[in-house]
């Protein structure tokens, strides 16, 4: 199927050298899917590490409960593989009680 | 008492008005053209994409310092990103180290942000931080886009703006992107893709006046 690039709102056909270029680029998107997706992951694990990591401070003491939910944030990427392993991940429930 | 109205078609100074001039008050009895106020957006161009691959805005120069970049209704073939890039007259720039860009996503699913970085060089600034737009119906993107000094020859374009989305998961989404180009070119397009598939919806470029 044909590609077409719009400039300044006229539909252009594009050439077969721009359809190699846009086809490389889309598929080099696809190829970092999984990256995207994981980093993701790993950026919103890491906010809510920080988010708790007052309860390491040596005059604060953490409960089990809380020592369970950053091992599991920590371990969340663990093991996976492909972006659907990513999505269907669930980040754990931070214990109740616990600011 | 009888009103006397004014047909303003009959109003006619080709002979001392210029291209953009405005007709208004130059006193409490009196009217003429003159320059418009300061500040005004000036339009430069905007555009319809339907179902296309790339859409591209051109006619921009150094005539104005500032541009204001609206892209609206985008909606997506398939889940997809989009790219911004600039371009001059010898095209539009797509070199792997032409760019610089930090990009946030906001996610009403998360108290967190997510953020993607390239501080060497990319081939194109991400609009969305590792996240896509959905395809369904009603759902698609939307930004509203500061492009400075373009056509500088000092200093590097930049592009600062705001976006938003409906992310996977029907989750609305937003972020924060900044941008440079990395050489000061004599910028005179911008350029917005997908990062696959096609896309439908509009980009309007205005330029804004000092004065």
């Amino acid at each position: 199927m044909a590609l077409y690039k719009n400039v300044n709102g006229i539909n252009i056909q594009m050439t077969a050298e721009e359809e190699t270029a846009r086809q490389a680029e889309e598929q080099a998107w696809r190829d970092g899917a999984f990256d995207r997706k994981i980093a993701d992951l790993r950026q919103r694990r890491n906010s809510l590490l920080s988010a708790t990591d007052f309860y390491a401070l040596q005059d604060v003491s953490m409960t089990q409960d809380m020592t369970n939910y950053r091992q599991a944030l920590r371990d969340l990427p663990d093991g996976l593989t492909t972006v659907e392993e990513v999505e269907a991940k669930e980040f754990p429930t931070k214990p109740q009680g616990d600011n | 008492m009888a009103i006397t109205t004014l047909n303003n078609r009959s109003i006619n100074r080709s002979d001392t008005a210029s291209a953009d001039q405005v007709w208004t008050a130059t006193s409490a009895t009196a009217s003429d053209f003159q320059a418009a106020g300061g500040g005004a957006w000036n339009l430069i161009n905007t555009a319809v994409a339907s179902s296309a691959s790339s859409l591209t805005i051109t006619g921009l120069d150094s005539t104005y310092d500032t541009y204001a970049i609206a892209i609206s209704s985008l909606t997506f073939s398939g889940n997809s990103g989009v790219s911004f890039r600039l371009g001059d007259s010898g095209g539009v720039d797509s070199g792997s180290s032409d760019y610089r860009y930090h990009v946030t996503a906001l996610d009403e699913s998360s108290g967190s942000y997510s953020a993607s970085n390239e501080s060497s060089g990319a081939a194109q600034i991400p609009l969305m931080a590792n996240q896509l737009s959905e395809s369904t119906a009603g759902m698609g993107f939307g930004a509203m886009l500061w492009l400075t000094q373009p056509g500088d020859s000092t200093v590097d374009a930049m592009v600062i703006g705001n976006m938003s989305w409906v992310a996977d998961g029907d989750d609305v989404a937003g972020g924060v992107v900044v941008g440079r180009r990395q050489a000061a070119i004599a910028t005179d397009r911008v350029y917005i893709a997908p990062t696959t598939g096609t896309f439908s919806g509009r980009m309007t470029v205005w330029g804004i006046a000092h004065a």
